[in-house]
């Protein structure tokens, strides 16, 4: 049952590293955390339905899950801002340079 | 037609020493192309750079890191039409003496890169706490790229453009010397260590990097890749 949830855990910090932070993938992304959204919206609605998941992957409680997928939002959307903050940079970094091979001064 | 060969030195708040560092360049390498690239300074080096004769002087608007600032004088570099580029740093740790040698090296073995090694070569005044990091680097770079080097983060290198036309770091900050292992790596370039001296005075090692910026160096690392 350990083994289930750690298992959870890798792919799902797999899924952070590779799809969150990547620049590619933006549809995954976008499906990931669409996906996530409406599970917790489910989970919230129908607590019963949120305890039988809960008991299938190995969590004692519904609200439980709730929270983990909750955090698991969270998680993927700082990844995703983040690898968009890196994608500025990167833009920047052209601009200033060709801005700096423009204006280069001979002495 | 003879070689062209640009050394390139990226610049940040290095107003005391970097008269010095290119007027020694002038004097043991007269026809080389030397490039600085002022790495959005708040001090007047760039104002020194500009009393010195025949120097190649660029300037970003905004301090964008070590490795930019190198990626921007190497694009640079290109479009002036050099055929191999050196990595020169601002602050006085390197020795221009060692760039011939590397020349000859890299013409010679018809090598895409030639890597400056510290422990291959000559340390003046390095700490302990430095030298043990670096050691530590050396084992880090050949975890992620495989490479056997015995100086895997020496600032002191040479580029071979004739050959490999296609360098470019995107690591903006001090990680682009773990990312040159990865270059040489994923485009499979050859490669040779050379020695080279590096000096450490109280002005460079008060330049240089902490001990703790090796963390922000792992981490900017794996970012990167993730990119």
């Amino acid at each position: 049952m350990f083994i289930l949830k750690l298992l959870l855990i890798i792919m799902f910090t797999f899924a952070m590293l590779v799809i969150g932070l990547s620049d590619k993938y933006r549809t995954y992304k976008r499906l990931m955390i669409i996906g996530l959204y409406f599970l917790i919206v489910l989970l919230i609605i129908s607590p019963s339905l949120a305890d039988y998941i809960a008991r299938l992957i190995s969590v004692e409680y519904g609200s439980d899950l709730a929270v983990y997928v909750a955090i698991a939002i969270l998680v993927m959307s700082v990844s995703v801002i983040y690898a968009r903050g890196q994608r500025q940079i990167r833009i920047t970094t052209k601009l200033i340079r060709e801005l700096a091979i423009r204006d280069v001064k001979k002495t | 037609m003879a070689d062209k060969l640009a050394i390139v030195i990226a610049m940040y708040n290095e107003s005391e020493s970097i008269r010095t560092v290119l007027e020694s360049l002038r004097v043991i390498r007269p026809d080389d192309t030397v490039i600085v690239v002022d790495d959005g300074s708040s001090d007047n080096c760039y104002d020194v750079v500009a009393e010195v004769e025949n120097i190649h002087l660029l300037k970003h608007i905004y301090n964008l890191g070590q490795g930019a600032a190198l990626q921007t004088g190497i694009d640079y570099a290109k479009r002036i039409h050099m055929d191999y580029v050196v990595t020169y740093d601002a602050d006085g740790q390197h020795n221009a003496d060692d760039i011939e040698p590397f020349l000859q090296t890299i013409k010679t073995g018809n090598y895409d890169v030639v890597l400056g090694s510290r422990f291959l070569g000559t340390t003046v005044n390095m700490s302990r706490a430095k030298h043990y990091i670096l050691k530590f680097s050396i084992w880090f770079g050949y975890l992620f790229s495989g490479l056997k080097l015995t100086d895997s983060h020496n600032g002191f290198r040479m580029l071979n453009l004739k050959k490999f036309p296609a360098f470019e770091m995107h690591q903006n900050e001090m990680s682009h010397a773990s990312e040159v292992l990865d270059i040489i790596r994923r485009n499979k370039l050859s490669y040779t260590e050379m020695p080279c001296t590096i000096i450490y005075t109280d002005y460079s090692k008060a330049k240089g990097q902490s001990i703790f910026n090796s963390i922000n160096i792992i981490i900017e690392y794996f970012i990167g890749k993730a990119h």
